[in-house]
Order: C-alpha cells, then structure tokens, then sequence
C-alpha cells in the first residue's frame, strides 16, 4: 500500500504540472499579446512595453515557464485584470462556496446512485429495474440548469420555503449556510446520482453472472451473504472509477448551478474571466479547479487499491 | 542439406506493467535461447505446457513478436534483419493457423473475401481467377464451396479452422506454423483437423512448426520433437526417440502425466 | 470415407438463418434492414433524428416570425393564437426562436462530433495501432485533458478564439476529439489483441489497409454508438455555454440563451422556461436512446431475464412428489431429468433429456462426452443452481430432499455438508477482492456454525492436507496470487470442508497442465477413498475416465447413450458413439496411418435429429434407428446394441 500511494502521488503530481502547464499555455495560445490580455484593451504603448519587459515576455518560453512555476508556488497567481485584486484572494473567497456545494452534491450522488443501482440491480428485468432505468434515463437528459431553475421556482417563489439565491457563509449563520446549500446541491447531485446509479446496476448485473458467484453459491452461502459481500464489492470496485469521472462533471455543471443561485463560487469567477478575457484570473481557476480533480481522483485511487489488490504494484 | 528454418539462440523479452518512467518497468523473458532447425517438408512438433514460451517463439518466427536477440534464418535469409517492412515473398512462404478459430477470422468478411484479399494481395489476379482460386482452396481443405458466402459466425468451429487453413494455404506457402490448431476443436473434429493437415502437408510438401501442449497429439504429425520449459529447450531430437527414450526429467514426468486411455488396465491389476 | 461431406451439416444460430435466407449473403443494407425490423426502438430513434434535422433545416419556412424580430408592445406575453409560446423581454416570438434553436442545436453538435470524428477516429486508432511509446506519450497528453472538465476545457478554448457559433463547435470539437481519441484507441486496444488481425499482417495485408479495411468495420459500431451519444453531451454543452452566456453570440437563437433570459424572468413570467427546456431534454433523450438502442442491437440484446432471487414460489407450484427408496449406499438419485434453456428467439430447447442415473459412496462416475452435450447443466442440476432461464422436470434427490425445486434457501443448507462443487477455472471461482481465507472459511461458518477463528484453524490444515504448502501464510494472499493448480487444490479443500456425501467436479483440470492435472487427479482420488464420497467427474477426455473414474456415463446431445464399469466400457464399448470417441481420442502412441475419426459435428440442440441422435453420424446407422426416439435399455441407448459387436483394438 504504501507504494501505491507513493506511486499515485507522484503521478498526481505529474498530472499537475501538466495542468499547470497547460493553464500557463492558455496566454500564449491566445492570438492577442499577453501584455495586451495582461492589461486589458485599453493599455497604451509604452504601458504594453513596460510590462512586456516586467513579465520578461520577451524571454524564451522555457523560461516563462519556470519563472511563472516560481511565482505559483509561491502562492501568487496574478492580479485580477477587471477586479485589480489578486487572484489568490478572489478564488480564496469561492472556494468554500463551490467546495461545499461539491462535497454535499457529490455525497448526495453516491449515496443515492449506489443504493438505487443496487437496487435496480438486484431486481433486473422487474417492473421496478424498469422504472429506475427510465428515470435514470430521463435525469440524465434533463438539463442540469433548468432543473434548477424549475426547482427555484417551485420552493422558493411558488411554496416560498427556501431562499431563491445568494450565499450565506458558515461563519455567518451555520443553519442558513445548510439551508442555502439545499437546493443547489441537490439540483446538482441528479446528473451525478444517475450517471451512478446507471453503472452500478450494470456492475451489480455483470457481478452476478460471474463465475464466483456461482462458486460462492454452491459453497451453500446464503443469497444474503453472497450480496452483501461479493456482489456489493466487487461492483463497488468497478464504480469507483466512474465516481472520480463524475465528480469532475459535477464540478462542471456547479458553474451553471451558481448562476441560477447567484452563488459566487469558482465558476461565476471562471465565467467572468472568460467573458472580461481576465486571462491571469482564468488561469488561476483552471489550476484551482485542476488541483481539486486530481486530488479527488488520488483519494479514490487509494481507496481503489484498498478495495481491490490486483492494482496495489506488487 | 540446409534446413528451411533456423532458429539460433533466439531470447525474447516481454515488457510487463508499462511504467512511463524508463528503467522502471518490469520485464519477463519469456524465451530463453532457443536453438532448432526445420528442413523443408519437415513436421516439427514444439511441446511444453503453457506459459512455457512456445506460441511466443510461434510468434517470433511470423514476425509478430520483435526477438530481443538472436536469429532467425528462413530459406538463408536472415528474417531478424528485415526492417519495419516484412517483404511480401516471406509473407507468402511462411503461414499460420491459430488455435482459435473464430477470432482469427474476421466477422464481418464472408469467406469469399477472407481468401479472395490473400490471393489477389499475393499474385494480382483477376478476379475471376481470384473466384476460382478460392473455390479450389476451399475444395482442398474439404469444405463445400456453397460456404464461401458465409460469414465466420455461421460455421462451426471445425469448418472454420478449415477455412483458417485455406486462407493459410493461399499464398501457397512452405512453411505453416500452427499454433495449437486443434486445441480448441472437439475429439472428434480435432482428428477431423489432424488428419486434413496430414494430408496437406505430403501432397504440397509443406514443413510445419506443430506447436501443442498436447503430447499424443504432437506424436501424431511430427518428425521431429522439441519440448521446451519456462522459456528453454530442454529436450530435442526425432519424435519416437523423445517419446519411447526421454532423457531429461522433465520430459519423462510429461509423458508419464499423459493420462492414458488404458489406464484402466493397469488400475485393474492394482486392484485386484 | 470423405470427412467434409457430412460436416456440411452447419453450426449457425436461428438468427443467422433468418439473415441467410437462400444462399444469399447478407448484404449490409439487408443487414440494417433486419436490424429495423428487429429493434424498433432503434428505428424510431433514428426516425427521431431525422425528424429534428428536418426542423432545423424547414426552420425558416415553419416559423411564423423572424426569430430576431423585436416587437415591444408585445413583451413577455404568455401564450396566445398569434404567439404560440408567448413572447421574451424584447418581444420576440419565442415559438420561431425555439424552431430556430433547433437549427443551432444540430449545427453545433454535428459539427462538433462531426469534427471528433474526423480528427479523433482516426488519431486514437493509429495510436492505438502503434502503441509502444507513441501511445503512452499521447495518454499522457489527454490526461491533462481528462483532468479537466470538458465544459471548463471549452471555456479555456473559448477565452482564446472567442464567441460565436462557430468557436463553439470547435470548442466542444476539440474536447470532444480527445475523448473519441481515447474511445478509438480502447477499442483498437482491444480489437488489436484478435488473432484476424495477426492473420492479415502474416496474410501480407499493408498496415493502412490492415487499419481501415479489417480493423475500422469491426469497430464502427461502437464508434457510432459514442458519437450518438456525444450528440446528446454536445447539445447539452452547448446550450450550457450559452446559458453562461459564454457561447453564442447574443442575437442567435438558441436554447441555452432561451434559458438564461427566462430565468431573468423566473417570477414574472415563469412559462418562458419550459418550452426550451423541454426542448433540450427531449433532444437529448432522442440521442441517448438512439445510442443506447444502437448498442444494444450490436450486441446482439441480451435479455436479462428477472433474476429470481428466490425460487420458493416454482417449489410451491411443484406437486409433491416422495423421495424413491434409496438403499445405504446410494447418495444421490436423478430422475428423469429434463432441462430446457430459453433460447435467443425466446423458444425453450431442451438440451437435457431424460437423465437418470444414480451415485454411491466411494465411487468416482465420469461423465462424459463433447462440449455441449449437456455435461454441466446435469453437474448444476445435481447442485440445484440452474440459472434462472432454466426450467427443469424430473427429480435430484439427495437423501429425501428434491434439489432441482427446493427451495433456495433449503437447498443452499445441503451445498456444502452434503453436496459441493468445483469448477473448471478455480480462479474465476473466487472473488478478485476478497483474500482465498475470507472465502474458503465460509462453509464453515455457515453450515457448521464455526467462530472465525476455529475455521481458519481447519482452513489451514485441510490446504496443508491437499499440498499447499505455506498455507497459513498463503490465506491472506488475493486469489490472482494463486497459480491454477494450487487454486484448484484449494477450492477441492473448500468443498471438502464440511465433508460432503457428494463432490461435482465439472471438468476441474481442463484448464489445468498435464502435469498439474496428474497431481489434481491423483489428489482426488485420494480424497474420495478418505471421505468416502461419491464424485462425479465431469470431463471430456475419456483418458481422465480411465485414469480416475471406476464407471462412466456417456453423453451425446443432451442424452446419456451408454453407462458401466470404466473396464467394461472402455474395453469393450456397446454405443457406436463410444466407440467412434474412443477410436478418435489420440492416443500417446506411434501414429499408424490416419487417425480414426467420427464424421460431421454435434448438432446444437434445435436441431437434434428425431430419431437416433447419434444417427447422421453414425457408421452403423439403419432405416429403424431414424423412426423414434431410442431408450436407454440396459445401459444403452441404441436400437442395434444386441447385434453390434463393438472391438476396440488394442
Ligand atoms: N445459460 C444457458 N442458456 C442457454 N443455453 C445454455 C446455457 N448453458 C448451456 N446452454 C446450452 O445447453 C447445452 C448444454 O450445455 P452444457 O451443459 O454446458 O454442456 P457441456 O458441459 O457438456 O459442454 C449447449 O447447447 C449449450 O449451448
Ligand atoms: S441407434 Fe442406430 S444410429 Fe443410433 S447409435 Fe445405434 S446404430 Fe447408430
Ligand atoms: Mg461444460
């Protein structure tokens, strides 16, 4: 075990740079000057030199890179172009929106695509497996945006019991905090929750057709067992992947999610870059958003080796 | 009289777990040296239980496994040496028969086409001479022509090995390597095979390289016996010396696990 | 005589004579035709599609106003005879607009897939192809890809190339080709592996050819089936961008901006939102079914019977029937047993006829015969886990209880104390992710009440009893740490854990080496005399039956054809088809000519002949053996057995 993690973190770390690397790129892919992006459109000339020189723009690429590895690690990502704050500061203040309203939607989507997968699973064919695999079907074409906007309408204007928009922190007022978070995270976890519970019937299905099962149950272990142990296991084991896939889905629909909610996450900063060309904020956010996928995917890759031997290096 | 084939030291090296850090992955030898020559028209049977590297030098021989060192000489030329291009007159003198039949088919040509591409590839025929050329192959492996319109899928798995030889056959080869080509046929199509393979190989002269974990089977088509294990020859020489005189142990404790149809026999005058 | 003549006797599903009706091939466009008639659902998918490509492009002569017409007395009205929809904020008709966003809709996704198949498709195949470094190189590169969203990878190229209809199909094109790249080379990968494609590089085929000749038709299918479903992703991308207000300029109509202004209006006006939403939906499900059905019909569907979970309510149905007297030595009675599998077309075959046969202790039976000749569904009979698509007749008795209908739980209480079972491949009989220990202590546990610990202990001596050595340590290890040999050894001391009246053994060293199997045989042996059982050793090789069994049971197409003493049988067989297996099975001797061998194949169970079913294969075959079915007199069943005399040269 300890190898794999090792190995897994060195891996992560790799994915990283290249991430990094790829946001780094973003400036120079751009057909504009990047002292121009770095300025704005309204920059003069000689304001354009100036920084061209400051931000050593004119020196090799290779270069660039390293410079712009130091200033990252040492935590300054840049000034805001159209908010003139620094990076660092306005995404400090989104994560713990776009974090909290990740972990409860993703919570929300494994628990309940798990046990209704199981579920399905178990009685394929039935008039039940039936049912959950036309709802899967529709959740899954369901737009996650108008979800929310129908949602939004339903409990906060037309049953008015729960606020309509905006963000209330933690240190504010825990209790609205919860409240706040309540229907955007479940408008978000139904993608997730489908998406689960689709692979986690195939899984409980294809566990139950294999040989081992059969073994097991002509070893006279009781069908009980031979579910809560084997079937829910091993199909588990061939979720997990899906589960670290869909969580980076659902960090990609929370940006529409915070829009119908007014919450200011890391996606209305994201959207807000692209649409003002911010390209240090863009860049800042990518990373962010990058460093948070890569570390959900080492967790479940530890707990995949945990779950499962034949991946840990031998 | 200079063999067809010779094989000389020939190792080959399986990369396992591709790490993208270099030095780092792991690897297996999965043959070890192995030296042995096939004269023209020659049965030469290759036995060893699985894993013990005998497709892989199959493989090696086809040019479908790179040899980590070594030679492979085919009718004097040096076969290692070729480059990324195999020339066309090798493809055409040496050919194969895998052990399963129906992936080694594809699903969605008819039969027809499966030959008809191997013969115009090889001798650009036109196409009605093409039509006729299939058709007699397919008459030579024993099979009605009406066949040549279906697809794999609807043949059993002994009348698809037998269109996997006609195939083989087309470029009217010298040399077959045959890897475990009835190990996957029921007893009855496997003589069936056996027997058509026989045949073949007196009436066009052909040399084989008969690769089978099955000893009684190997017995019955080879001239000449090597028997390999983890990866090295251990044992080689003509095929009723191995099987009536064995001399390494390994050989021995092979032939005496062959279970044997007369078995019975013998348990009878133990129990009794 | 002529091997081929008889062997004309072809092996093809019913489906596949459907398609060949005559001796015609089927042609592709016949192909996709049978596919309609026989997946609807996918028809009516594709009919879907057409039907929204049509209202893209008939856009501009169904709606009923410029989509771009602003009409400001008319603002954000609801529904009406002269806006079927109503209006939005700058009085547009939302009804044109909506027509019209079907119009970027397919655009933009066409485009988008259409350009990941062009540029990804072909990409992934050859990397997958080359494999080697190439390959490794370009994973890595679409990993950072991967870890990036595919919305916020759009944003990313969006910044750069900035807005408009365009810009964004090539946005969701581009993070779309990484993903086809990665799908086409999986299936390369995998597709690679088949020995066809050996065969065509040994057959001389060039590498291009070999790529879109052989390989590019086998993989087209689920090539077709992702791009249907990334039709549905790019709709949903790109209505998301718009609604960010990020992907389309403002004054093209769409669904996505649709949304946006309607949420502006939530609480005036909520109608605005629902006609474009259900429109995105629906378009979206039209090309996730289209894929979903696609694949399924590739597949060839696999019905997934309802798994019964409990099989309670087929024993309440069963009349009662009263265990036959057995006497004390007899373990194990089968009655008349009949086992019909529900075939592709959905018509029971029945593939097990008539078995009876009866097992005592201390005796090893082979029961044997060619692969499909009904060998394991009689072993899962006896063990009374026939799969769910069974339905079955006659009687297993094991002491007073009936396994083929008790119920699931009562039979489960006999697997393991009076009847176990192991199986051809040991490691495939254990779960990846448990250790062997966690699995072979089982039994134990459950039908002998034992605690972990005092189960472990016995675990262990019972591998040391059947040769592991290590074993304390070796319970730990995950069963892919296992060779064949030592996992079979360790199944064999599972099943014997709770000392069984009875052992099926289905073909438990086919998949093993000679000289594994030699140990495996000799153990079994062993332990049968120990544990006094009856073993019912399943194989296919009648030199295993001569070397472990004492009698044999011969099997041909679903039909036990001939039964008796291993010495008996073997020296002198009384069934022609013992014989004629006898004299084809090779024997480790001097070749002497050619090798015997029985003409033709196994007829698949549709196609058992009438009469005889040894009958078009057999040399001894008469007019009367065609007429009726033949019993099973004596020992066995054929109506020449008196007159035939059946020598087997030495
Ligand atoms: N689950 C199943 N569904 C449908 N047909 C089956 C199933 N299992 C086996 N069969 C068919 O039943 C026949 C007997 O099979 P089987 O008992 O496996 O024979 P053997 O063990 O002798 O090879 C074969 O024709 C086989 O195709
Ligand atoms: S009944 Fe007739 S056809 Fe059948 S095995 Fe006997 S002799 Fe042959
Ligand atoms: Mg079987």
């Amino acid at each position: 075990m300890p190898r794999l993690i090792a190995l897994r973190i060195a891996m992560s770390l790799l994915s990283l740079f290249l991430a990094a690397s790829f946001a780094f790129s973003l400036v120079h892919l751009s057909p504009t000057d990047p002292a121009i992006l770095a300025l704005g459109d309204g920059a003069s000339e000689a304001q354009r030199l100036k920084l061209t020189q400051e931000l050593g723009l004119d020196r090799p690429i290779l270069v660039q890179l390293a410079t712009w590895f130091m200033r990252v690690l040492g935590g300054d990502l840049g000034q805001s172009i159209f908010a003139h704050k620094p990076v660092t500061s306005m995404i400090g203040d989104a994560i713990p929106v776009t974090l909290s309203l990740l972990i409860a939607a993703s919570v929300i989507a494994v628990i309940l695509g798990i046990t209704i997968g199981i579920y399905a699973g178990l009685r394929s064919g039935s008039w039940v497996d039936r049912l959950v695999t036309s709802g899967v079907s529709a959740s899954l074409a369901i737009p996650s945006f108008w979800l929310a906007l129908l949602l939004a309408y339903f409990f906060a204007v037309k049953l008015r019991i729960l606020p309509v928009a905006g963000y209330t922190t933690y240190a504010e007022s825990p209790s609205r905090w919860v409240i706040g978070l309540l229907l955007p995270s479940f408008a978000l976890s139904v993608h997730g929750a489908a998406v689960i519970a689709r692979h986690m019937r195939g899984a409980v299905i294809d566990v139950l057709d294999s040989a081992f099962i059969n073994a097991a149950r002509a070893r006279g272990t009781p069908m009980r067992v031979v579910i809560s142990r084997y079937v829910f296991k091993n199909a588990l084991v061939s979720v997990m992947p899906i589960i670290g896939i869909e969580v980076a889905v659902l960090l990609a629909i929370s940006t529409v999610i915070e829009k119908v909610f007014v919450l200011p996450g890391l996606g209305t900063l994201m959207v807000n870059a692209v649409i003002t060309s911010d390209f240090p904020l863009l860049q800042g956010t990518i990373l962010v958003t990058a460093t948070i996928l890569i570390t959900v995917n080492l967790m479940i890759d530890i707990v995949m080796g945990l779950l499962d031997s034949r991946i840990r290096p031998q | 009289m200079t063999a067809l084939l010779q094989v000389k030291d020939l190792a080959i090296t399986y990369r396992t777990g591709g790490s993208i850090i270099p030095g780092r992955s792991r690897t297996f030898d999965a043959v070890k040296g192995v030296s042995f020559d096939i004269a023209a028209g020659q049965g030469l049977g290759l036995v060893g239980e699985s894993g013990s590297g005998k497709t892989t030098v199959g493989r090696a021989i086809l040019r479908l496994v790179k040899p980590s060192r070594g030679s492979i000489k085919f009718d004097g030329q040096e076969v290692t040496a070729f480059g990324s291009n195999t020339p066309l007159s090798f493809r055409r003198d040496v050919q194969v028969v895998f052990q399963d039949p129906r992936s080694s088919l594809n699903p969605r040509r008819t039969i027809r086409d499966t030959l008809a591409q191997v013969i115009k590839r090889h001798f650009d025929t036109p196409d009605d001479e093409t039509q006729r050329r299939a058709a007699e192959l397919l008459d030579k492996v024993q099979l009605p022509s009406y066949h040549l319109d279906r697809y794999p899928s609807e043949l059993s798995g002994g009348q698809q090995q037998r269109v996997a030889i006609a195939r083989a056959l087309a470029p009217q080869p010298r040399l077959l390597v045959c890897d475990e080509p009835v190990s996957a046929l029921d007893v009855s199509t496997q003589s069936q095979i056996l027997n058509l393979l026989s045949d073949l190989r007196r009436d066009l002269n052909l040399a084989y390289l008969f690769i089978s974990h099955d000893l009684a089977v190997v017995r019955q088509v080879s001239d000449f016996v090597v028997v390999m294990h983890r990866g090295a020859i251990v044992e080689q020489g003509p095929c009723e010396t191995i099987y009536t005189e064995p001399q390494a142990d390994y050989t021995k404790l092979l032939l005496s696990s062959v279970p044997a149809l007369d078995a019975w026999k013998r348990r009878a005058g133990l129990n009794a | 005589m002529t091997l081929a003549a008889e062997e004309t006797e072809s092996v093809i599903s019913p489906a596949g004579r459907q398609l060949r009706q005559g001796n015609k091939a089927p042609r592709p466009a016949r192909r996709w035709m049978t596919l309609i008639r026989r997946e609807p659902l996918a028809a009516a998918c594709l009919a879907g599609i057409a039907l929204l490509v049509l209202i893209a492009l008939l856009a501009p002569a169904l709606a009923p106003y410029d989509p771009n017409n602003n009409d400001v007395l008319n603002r954000l009205k609801g529904p009406s005879a002269t806006f079927w929809l109503g209006t939005d904020e700058l009085g547009r008709d939302l009804f044109s607009r909506l027509l019209y966003g079907a119009r970027t809709a397919v655009e933009t996704s066409f485009q988008s897939v259409g350009m990941a198949l062009l540029i990804g498709v072909p990409l992934g195949l050859l990397i997958g192809y080359l494999g080697g470094w190439w390959d490794r190189v370009a994973m890595r590169v679409t990993d950072i890809a991967q870890s990036i969203p595919s919305l916020i990878f759009a944003f990313a190229v969006i910044a750069i190339l900035g807005r408009g209809v365009n810009q964004t199909a090539i946005a969701v094109g581009i993070v779309f080709s990484i993903i086809m790249l990665r799908i086409a080379r999986g299936l390369m990968l995998r597709e690679r592996e088949l020995l066809y494609v050996d065969a065509a590089r040994v057959g001389g085929l060039s590498t291009p050819r070999i790529l879109f000749r052989e390989i590019l038709p086998n993989v087209a299918g689920p090539l077709i089936v992702e791009a249907a479903l990334l039709l549905g992703s790019a709709i949903m991308l790109i209505t998301m961008l718009s609604f960010l207000g990020l992907g389309l300029e403002a004054s093209t109509p769409d669904w996505g901006s649709m949304l946006d202004e309607a949420r502006k209006y939530q609480v005036l006006h909520p109608f605005m939102a629902l006609p474009p939403g259900l429109a995105i939906m629906a378009a979206v499900l039209l090309f996730n079914f289209t894929g979903d059905s696609l694949r399924d019909a590739l597949m060839g569907r696999r019905r997934v019977a309802h798994r019964k979970l409990r099989q309670d309510r087929r024993a309440r149905n069963a009349p009662k029937a009263k265990a036959p007297v057995q006497d004390a030595d007899t373990v194990l009675t089968v009655q008349g047993l009949r086992v019909s599998y529900l075939s592709e077309s959905g018509k029971p075959m029945e593939v097990l006829s008539d078995i009876s046969l009866d097992l005592h202790r201390g005796e090893t039976v082979g029961l044997v015969g060619e692969s499909g000749s009904g060998k394991s569904t009689t072993g899962m009979a006896m063990v009374g886990l026939l799969p769910d698509t069974a339905s079955s007749s006659g009687h297993v008795w094991l002491g007073d209880t009936d396994m083929l209908t008790a119920p699931a739980a009562e039979a489960a209480k006999r697997r393991g104390p009076e009847i176990a079972m192991v199986f051809q491949d040991p490691i495939g009989s254990l779960s990846p992710v448990h250790t062997v220990g966690q699995q072979l202590i089982e039994p134990m546990q459950h039908h002998l009440g034992l605690g972990k610990e005092e189960a472990t202990r016995r675990v262990i001596e019972l591998l040391e009893m059947v040769g592991i050595p290590n074993a304390a340590q070796r319970i730990n290890d995950y069963p892919h740490q296992f060779s064949g040999g030592m996992a079979q050894r360790a199944m064999i001391a599972m099943a014997l854990s709770c000392r069984p009246k009875m052992l099926v053994a289905d073909e438990p060293t086919s998949a093993l080496d000679v000289t594994v199997q030699a140990q495996v045989l000799k153990l079994l042996g062993r332990l049968s005399t120990e544990f006094d059982m009856a073993v019912l050793l399943v194989t296919h090789d009648l030199g295993v039956v001569s070397e472990a069994c004492d009698r044999v049971v011969v099997m041909y197409a679903g039909e036990i054809v001939e039964v008796g003493k291993v010495a008996d049988v073997l020296a002198k067989p009384r069934h022609p088809y013992t014989y004629a297996l006898l004299k084809a099975t090779p024997r480790n001797e001097a070749p002497a000519g050619r090798l015997p061998t029985i003409p033709g194949t196994v007829p698949p169970p549709w196609d058992f002949p009438r009469g005889c079913r040894f009958a078009p294969r057999c040399a001894f075959v008469k007019e009367a053996c065609t007429i009726a079915p033949v019993a099973l007199v004596d020992g066995v069943r054929c109506v020449r057995a008196g007159e035939l005399s059946l020598e087997v040269g030495a």
